[in-house]
């Protein structure tokens, strides 16, 4: 449920944090490629698409865990 | 607006206050603008995602006044005075003079409308009503970001990030409101002449779907009361605790809304056995009201003729199907297709298994007919229902709230209320007890309350014993912790969570009959015409009164 990133068309703009109503994703410290889930916080994800609207590089996609599709 | 910084965080003071960025914030703003106000739009999240529409939405309910049936001001004024209380002739009277100049934006910022092949918009009937007032959204995902454009465009101060707190009132009039931003933790005094509550009134994580996630949920799980709670603190009277919980059925496993479409395009449900049951409990079928739809499912369920239960929509002709599944669904939850996709949905080829989704609570604040409260000053955003009740709820409320502007004084700063509430808001990030608990150990037991003892099936004694239940967890509000800003916002929440669900009891236990909530009370299980009335709550000297209002 939470959002994937690409990390081959991930351009680091932070647009998806900024738009996260949830404010679970940030932009690491250490440069990684891709923004990072906050592990802890991933269940309150409402899957509302907010990051993937303001991604400008198509870089976000949905992967629905195995409790919604039991 | 004057923003001056103090050693303990910001005061803003501004004419006009609107609280909560979603639908019926944006609605107040484009009015307040258009009136040329001195207003502060403030919210959690961003303008740009922010409340159930940042999820998107695929309809927009009017009554249009032409010559099609049942679409003139009468019949749709006539229609919610039956289907609800509280509502006065004149409000809904401005909610269908708002519908015009809300569809003007909604054009203006490029909402695509189905078309109805006639140079006009298509239009179906939904939810009982009489005529055929939801017009179907084709880009309803873009929605919130195309208003959001169009707001920050205008003359309108946003502030984004802002978890509310409190609001404040003296003598009887409101102030303005406290809270703290989510990405930084200053703490924010917001005086105002008026202000207008956009908070939303659809409150989510009362209870739980069968995934057992309160955030995976039908509306934005990011409202939890405050719309309720923070005027119910300073002295409104309340309405409707007590009967406006909602529910629908949900694709199974996913919380995202789209019955509407699905009902109103002509989706039949069926139960374990095959059977299109609904002809038991709505003459219009699964196309009448929402709550005989749910309460039919329950009853089905505890029959044992379900689960499963399914939308099946194989009759409908390929573009219909197309139409609902590909635009519609899609239209009102961003990642609908995604859903579809990692569960082999097929509309036009398989029956879609739904559930009974989470049960939510909602309700009204008392308004006068120009949306102004019990407390003064204070003006009621979300009293309408629905996106269009939501934006046009906004939009007419603002109306009131910028004129009464003009005669009410602006809120003075207590410095020393200031600093004690920054002291109580902030406590959770000074516990380090290791015995204290965090938000989700907090927030958990409310809704394991709720969904054992006050959910779709229940009695009087069950109610009572849950209220003691969430006294016990309301004694723990001192012991509970954040590790960061995030933890806090989620406490605060969840604080907003517990008065909510003391309320809705509260009034539960008033009301000794069945039928009009989104349940069934086992020792009153009959309706009573005697009590076809509003049930108001309002607190004095810190105790809940409930009173029957005329």
């Amino acid at each position: 449920m939470p959002p994937v990133f690409d990390e081959k068309k991930c351009i680091r703009c932070g647009k998806c944090v900024r738009d996260c109503p949830a404010y679970i994703l940030e932009l690491d410290k250490k440069n990684k490629k891709t923004p990072d889930i906050i592990e802890k916080y991933k269940h309150e994800c409402w899957h509302c698409g907010n990051c993937r609207i303001s991604c400008p590089a198509e870089a976000v996609s949905f992967e629905f865990p195995l409790y919604t599709l039991v | 607006m004057r923003v001056s910084k103090k050693e303990w965080g910001t005061v803003y003071e501004v004419d006009v206050l609107i609280m909560g960025t979603g639908a019926s914030g944006v609605g107040a703003a484009l009015k307040a603008a258009e009136m040329g106000a001195d207003v502060l739009l403030v919210g959690k999240g961003t303008l740009e995602g922010s409340g159930s529409l940042g999820g998107g939405n695929d309809h927009f309910m009017a009554a249009l006044g032409t010559d099609e049936p049942h679409d003139d001001k009468e019949t749709f004024i006539n229609f919610y005075m039956k289907s609800a209380f509280g509502y006065k002739r004149e409000q809904l009277s401005q909610w269908y003079d708002a519908f015009a100049p809300c569809l003007a934006v909604l054009d203006e910022v490029g909402t695509e409308f189905k078309p109805d092949g006639r140079g006009g918009r298509y239009r179906s009937i939904g939810f009982g009503q009489p005529g055929a007032w939801w017009l179907h959204i084709v880009n309803g995902r873009s929605i919130k970001r195309n208003l959001a454009k169009k707001v920050r465009s205008l003359n309108v101060n946003v502030l984004d990030d802002i978890q509310f707190t409190s609001f404040l009132a003296k003598d009887g009039k409101f102030n303005g409101c406290t809270g703290f931003n989510i990405l930084t933790g200053e703490v924010c005094v917001i005086l105002c002449k008026t202000g207008i509550n956009s908070l939303g009134w659809h409150c989510q994580r009362v209870t739980n779907n069968s995934t057992g996630n309160p955030f995976n949920c039908w509306f934005t799980p990011f409202t939890t009361g405050s719309y309720f709670t923070l005027p119910y603190a300073i002295g409104a009277t309340l309405i409707n605790m007590d009967i406006s919980g909602r529910a629908t059925m949900l694709p199974k496993g996913w919380g995202a809304p789209g019955m509407n479409g699905i009902n109103n395009m002509g989706g039949h449900e069926l139960n374990a056995l095959g059977e299109r049951f609904m002809g038991k409990y709505d003459p219009m079928m699964e196309n009448g009201k929402r709550r005989n739809q749910v309460m039919g499912t329950q009853q089905e369920l505890v029959e044992g003729n379900g689960p499963p239960f399914y939308m099946d929509m194989r009759h409908f002709s390929p573009e219909d199907a197309h139409h609902l599944q590909y635009v519609l669904m899609p239209a009102d939850k961003e990642t609908y297709l995604d859903y579809c996709a990692a569960r082999g949905i097929e509309f036009s080829k398989y029956p879609l298994e739904v559930e009974v989704g989470e049960l939510s609570l909602s309700g009204m604040l008392l308004a006068d007919e120009r949306m102004e409260t019990t407390v003064k000053g204070l003006f009621a955003g979300c009293n309408f229902t629905s996106f269009s009740g939501a934006m046009c709820g906004g939009y007419v409320a603002a109306g009131h709230a910028v004129e009464a502007a003009a005669s009410y004084a602006m809120g003075e700063l207590d410095e020393s209320a200031a600093l004690t509430e920054k002291a109580r808001l902030l406590s959770p990030l000074a516990n380090d007890s290791k015995q204290a608990l965090g938000w989700h150990e907090f927030e958990n037991p409310i809704r394991q309350v709720m969904d054992y003892y006050a959910k779709y099936r229940r009695n009087m004694p069950g109610m009572a014993l849950a209220l003691e239940k969430l006294d016990l967890i309301d004694s723990y509000r001192n012991k509970v912790k954040a590790d960061n800003l995030h933890e806090l916002m989620r406490l605060h929440e969840a604080f907003d969570l517990l008065v909510l669900c003391r309320l809705h009891l509260q009034s539960c236990l008033q009301r000794k009959e069945s039928g009009r909530g989104m349940y069934m009370l086992a020792d009153y299980p009959e309706l009573d015409p005697n009590q076809a009335r509003a049930l108001s709550i309002r607190q004095e000297n810190g105790q809940a009164v409930c009173a029957w209002a005329e």
